[in-house]
């Protein structure tokens, strides 16, 4: 005689276990990201200001999308005199892989120019379709740095850095305490093991 | 009547079990061995805090050791770090992976049609040594541990 218990734990092939694991220190989001006041506002303002432009006269700004390009340019920018502040418009909210935008702030913040990073909202990323990047759609990895120059409206400037807050401008200079965690055992490798 | 409800509630009470067979149990309150992970992480910043603040050392040298202490320590404890950790530190030269300083990143694309499926994201060391991610194979791909999300410890 067995109890409907006992069956459930015979029928049960194996045990949830939790594995300790430690997470990167400088992938915290609020060491990392920025965070954004009204990101409504700011996806709007973004949207009439520098997307839809590029869209119609695509010389009116300096603009760099896509990874490589974006990348390109700010290893190569000059220090404040001579290089002009950027805004680096990303869509880490959208389904770009992860490995690609990882160091994205850490290079924002290396950079010789002054660089506003600029978190964008989800779904943002169907907006930088026409504005360059090549092979069409998608080609932009969700990145795309407008330098703020003459053509580029000061009063947007000024918004924008209104509400994007800074987070930590050199987080290797604070210690971070570790950031221990727990992840369950993945099933898959359960039911591999007893079948 | 009382003890009815007792029961009913005795009843009810049977292992939490999922539709593949596996025993679901709440996490642990604290994690062991958890100096060891404190460790790791100071010598990780310490490594990090070398690398970005002394450009006279070429070779990176302190920061290096440092590394190489944090990936004995961590096989000697069998502690393990995420995928995000394991990619910011180069497995041959140990340095840790900073854009402009010790690495530059680039998405590549050898096929003939160019074709998004075939970009690979490659990161390489000032060692010469590079590291290629297939981003386009699968651009929703998650490691494990970031689909399920870690259970972060308090202090």
């Amino acid at each position: 005689m067995s109890s409907l218990k006992q069956l459930q734990q015979k029928s049960a092939r194996r045990k949830q276990v939790y594995r300790p694991i430690l997470d990167n220190p400088y992938t915290d989001e609020a060491h990392s990201w920025p965070r954004v006041q009204d990101p409504a506002v700011v996806a709007e303002l973004t949207r009439t200001h520098v997307t839809e432009v590029l869209r119609h006269a695509p010389d009116a700004l300096e603009a760099h999308c896509g990874f490589n390009a974006v990348v390109a340019y700010l290893q190569r920018a000059a220090a404040p005199p001579a290089g002009a502040p950027v805004f680096l418009f990303v869509c880490n909210r959208d389904p770009v892989p992860g490995v690609v935008l990882a160091q994205i702030p850490v290079l924002a913040r290396v950079a010789r120019c002054e660089v506003v990073l600029v978190p964008l909202p989800r779904g943002f990323i169907a907006h930088l379709d026409g504005c360059g990047g090549g092979r069409g759609a998608g080609g932009h990895q969700g990145l795309l740095l407008v330098v703020q120059n003459g053509g580029f409206d000061p009063h947007f400037a000024e918004q924008l850095r209104q509400r994007v807050g800074h987070a930590t401008r050199s987080p290797w200079l604070e210690f971070v305490a570790a950031r221990v965690g727990v992840v369950p055992s993945e099933v898959g490798v359960g039911r591999k093991a007893s079948s | 009547m009382a003890k009815l409800n007792k029961k009913d509630k005795s009843q009810g009470k049977g292992p939490n079990v999922n539709e593949h067979g596996v025993i679901l149990v709440p996490p642990p309150k604290s994690v062991p061995n958890k100096e060891h992970m404190q460790r790791l992480n100071y010598l990780f910043q310490l490594s990090t805090f070398h690398t970005m603040a002394n450009d006279q050392d070429q070779n990176r040298s302190l920061s290096r050791m440092y590394i190489r202490n944090l990936d004995l320590i961590q096989k000697k404890t069998k502690s393990a770090l995420t995928p995000s950790f394991k990619r910011q530190i180069c497995k041959s030269c140990h340095r840790v992976l900073i854009p402009t300083k010790t690495m530059t990143q680039q998405i590549i694309n050898e096929s003939k049609q160019k074709t998004a499926r075939n970009d690979v994201l490659v990161l390489s060391c000032e060692c010469g040594v590079r590291k290629r991610f297939p981003v386009g194979l699968n651009p929703g791909y998650q490691p494990h541990v970031e689909r399920v999300g870690p259970i972060y410890m308090s202090k």
